[in-house]
């Protein structure tokens, strides 16, 4: 094996080298990039897609997805937007137990419906995403949650003033990642749901209970995307049912993807996570500041996503020629 | 520890598979299961090790009745089943797979991973086995993961060990390996129950063999006090000769079809030249990894080659996808039934018919399920494929019936050049004479055949000449008349 096969296989160090070269090119077509207005504006977009990856990337692992995550979010967003309406001086404590356990009552529901009648989990969730999105205009009317309604001491969770400058939502998924990590990587329950991802009969007949890991990680990715709801509406000041959150299961489920985890279960890191969703976040900050006109944005987003998985799976694939795992 | 079952019996959806089965097993001893596929010991054994419930009758360990109601529950009274294809998790470490599902602590603990290691060392020491607990399990061998498995029943002090065929999947060398292990474990009083088809293994590792016919277990004797023709005679009801190794003619005429020279692919095989002569079965022995599988997938396309020349009927030609190959009138046959060899969840009539898509269907392209189960029925008659009807679907079927189907399927494309890989491994001894009529009956007709197999008596009595490969290479060309067991073998390791 050369040393070029050896550092393709070190996914992390792939996904990093994209990032440095990406900034690299970034900063010399516009030198404004490098500024520290953008940086800011690249960590504090990332948090909320981060938590979610976190939850998003589990669910994976253990050969699901979840599609219903921007529902859950706006579901949460609405909620904790709603009490504040009515108790404007509700803790952000308490905000966030709230949303966590919105998140978890309806990440488990969508654990429940794919583990007690087996289907698969791309359909249940693509119903209860619908599902959710309709329970978000129901509960609010139609109606936006304005930034004259949201808190001050909820906004600020979300504003460099929060700690030393650095916003609370950063410390807040820092916390969650490293958690995540620590579960994933080293404690008993992380190692079964690699194993019931990477070969979900064996590990039933290995003892493992594949109901209970599947549920878990559909409730911590509910869970997460609950939190993710408080944040966006401390980061955005508002909540509106027919915008917040659409659309975002692509970006969290691309990031995770990009990250290395991969989509027939059983293998992906933290860290490798947190870099796919970092180069996302770098690359959405940077369209604008490289004087991308704002009606392409979106669409070179997606494309380069879309690029960034076709390239990905090609690695995967060489790699696996390298070694001798594929004969065609 | 003893077991001990009474009156075992099984009955699915109202069919009976399994009828009032008394068994022992005594610490120490080595108990081979035989039977012919459907027979009921794959079923007996699921019921031993928690996969099924029994419908009626009791299991006792050591003179205490058990209730063994799932996998985990025989696995904590000490009874583990090894399965025939190594259930493996590909993405973790060999330590984990030794000790998931019961490693220490709750689901919050915190994996003790030196504590893993250390110990997955010392228990693959035990079985003799040097590999690295902390390497990741992809890409290690399937008789390495066999072992690895055996290595998970070990950390978990089964004192009952089941292992279902777990030699058809290894080459000769593995089984040897397998074999010093098993007999290591029942030196230490390890009571084992041994599933296999090939008599000369049990009849070399095993102290007592028990019969199982249609559901019933016929009888169980000492192996010093039973022949083979006995067995056999048990295991079928009635008398068959045993396959034996039978000389075939020397084919005689030069009507050469393919003329392989020098065919080389980087890492896979190397300067691979012979010839192949119209209605000729050349067989390609050696170990598993010697590189046939790879040889015959470029022949058929299904991989490149980086040199080399393939001539074909006097013209040089390349097959780009096995699509061209068929066109062309090659035919294969993969070793791997389950994951290229069917499609599963599809009816029989449909996989049979599956690779002449042109031949059943009408101008604009619909298929004409007429012409699909008229020519479908051909072949189950002809072959005397078992099943319900043409509709069944082909997962449904057993091993040999599936195997049937797919050379069925291939014979439909009319091919030149049959490339068979390993055709009857995991098929009962009955197909197996079936399959064997079949081969030799297509080249009478004037299919070149190539035959990979890993049995030598298969391939001793089906080929008329004997390539064997090593490591890439052929080492050896022989014709079968000079060809024995022992001259292959020592070309095949040395």
């Amino acid at each position: 094996m050369t040393l070029f096969d050896k550092f393709l296989r070190i996914r992390e160090l792939g996904i990093f080298s994209i990032i440095v070269v990406f900034v690299i090119v970034a900063a010399i077509i516009d030198p404004r990039f490098m500024t520290l207005d953008s940086w800011r504006a690249v960590f504090l977009a990332i948090p909320l897609i981060l938590v979610m990856a976190m939850g998003q990337m589990m669910v994976i692992i253990c050969r699901h997805v979840d599609i219903s995550i921007g529902s859950i979010l706006a579901f949460s967003a609405i909620v904790i937007g709603l009490l504040y309406i009515q108790f404007p001086g509700l803790s952000l404590w308490l905000s966030l137990i709230i949303t966590a356990f919105v998140g978890l009552v309806m990440g488990l529901i969508n654990g429940f419906i794919v583990t007690r009648f087996n289907v698969h989990s791309i359909i249940v969730t693509l119903g209860t995403l619908s599902l959710y999105r309709g329970l978000v205009f129901i509960v609010s009317g139609g109606r936006q949650i304005d930034r004259n309604d949201i808190p001050e001491h909820v906004v600020s969770f979300s504003q460099t003033s929060f700690l030393f400058s650095i916003p609370g939502i950063l410390i807040f998924s820092a916390i969650i990642v490293v958690i995540t990590h620590l579960v994933m990587r080293h404690s008993v329950l992380g190692r079964e749901i690699y194993a019931t991802g990477s070969n979900p009969v064996a590990a039933h007949l290995k003892g493992i209970n594949v109901t209970k890991v599947t549920l878990f990680c559909f409730g911590i990715c509910g869970m997460l995307a609950g939190v993710a709801g408080l944040f966006y509406a401390s980061r955005f000041g508002y909540v509106n049912p027919g915008v917040t959150g659409v659309g975002i299961e692509f970006i969290v489920i691309a990031g995770v993807i990009i990250g290395g985890t991969s989509i027939t279960g059983g293998s992906g890191s933290v860290l490798g996570t947190f870099l796919g969703i970092l180069l996302l976040g770098i690359i959405n900050v940077a369209l604008p500041v490289l004087n991308i006109p704002g009606e392409f944005q979106k669409a070179i987003y997606g494309l380069i996503i879309v690029v960034a998985l076709a390239l990905d799976q090609l690695i995967i694939y060489r790699m696996k020629k390298l070694s001798g795992g594929i004969n065609a | 520890m003893q077991l001990k079952t009474n009156n075992i019996g099984k009955t699915f959806s109202g069919v009976n598979v399994l009828r009032n089965v008394d068994f022992d097993l005594k610490p120490g001893e080595v108990h081979a299961l035989v039977g012919e596929n459907g027979a009921g010991k794959s079923t007996f054994v699921k019921i031993l090790s928690g996969v099924y419930t029994p419908t009626e009758g009791k299991i006792f360990l050591d003179e205490k009745q058990v209730n063994i109601t799932s996998p985990i529950v025989a696995q904590k009274n000490g009874v583990s089943l090894i399965h025939q294809e190594p259930q493996s998790f590909s993405h973790l470490s060999v330590a984990e797979n030794i000790f998931m599902g019961h490693m220490e602590g709750n689901n919050f603990s915190r994996v003790k991973w030196q504590d893993i290691n250390n110990k997955s060392n010392e228990i693959l020491e035990s079985i003799g086995l040097k590999i690295d607990p902390k390497i990741i399990m992809e890409g290690l061998s399937i008789a390495d993961q066999q072992m690895i498995e055996i290595a998970g029943a070990l950390s978990k002090n089964s004192k009952v060990l089941i292992m279902d065929e777990p030699t058809s999947p290894l080459t000769p060398n593995e089984v040897g390996k397998l074999f010093d292990i098993v007999n290591k474990l029942k030196s230490n009083g390890m009571a084992i129950i041994f599933i296999s088809h090939r008599l000369e293994e049990i009849r070399q590792i095993s102290d007592r063999v028990t019969i199982f016919r249609d559901g019933d277990l016929i009888t169980t004797k000492n192996i010093n006090e039973v022949s083979n023709e006995e067995i056999i005679k048990f295991m079928i009801g009635r008398n068959i000769e045993e396959i034996e190794v039978k000389e075939n003619q020397f084919i005689k005429n030069d009507e050469y079809i393919l003329n392989v020279k020098n065919l080389s692919l980087s890492k896979k095989f190397n300067d691979i030249s012979f010839n192949l002569k119209k209605g000729e079965i050349l067989g390609f022995a050696g170990l598993v990894g010697a590189g046939r599988t790879e040889v015959a997938k470029s022949i058929f396309g299904a991989e490149k080659f980086d040199k080399g020349e393939i001539i074909y009927n006097g013209e040089t030609i390349v097959n780009n996808s096995p699509n061209e190959a068929i066109n062309n009138g090659f035919a294969y046959v993969p070793e791997d039934r389950k994951q290229m060899g069917i499609f599963g969840p599809v009816a029989v009539e449909d996989n049979v018919t599956s690779a002449i898509p042109k031949e059943i269907s009408n101008s604009i392209g619909l298929i004409n399920s007429k012409t699909v189960s008229t020519m479908t029925n051909d072949y189950i008659n002809k072959f005397n494929i078992i099943l319900t009807s043409g509709r069944q679907l082909i997962e449904e079927l057993s091993g040999g019936n599936q195997q049937k189907c797919i050379i069925s399927k291939w014979l439909l494309s009319k091919p030149k050049v049959l490339i068979l890989d390993e055709p009857t491994r995991g098929v009962d001894v009955g197909v197996k004479s079936e399959m064997y009529e079949i081969i030799n009956k297509l080249a009478e007709e004037g299919t070149a055949i190539i035959l990979i197999s890993s049995e030598l008596p298969e391939i001793l009595s089906l080929s008329h000449r004997i390539i064997v490969m090593r490591e890439g290479k052929i080492t050896k060309i022989l014709n079968n008349k000079e060809a024995t067991q022992e001259k292959i073998m020592s070309y095949a390791i040395n």
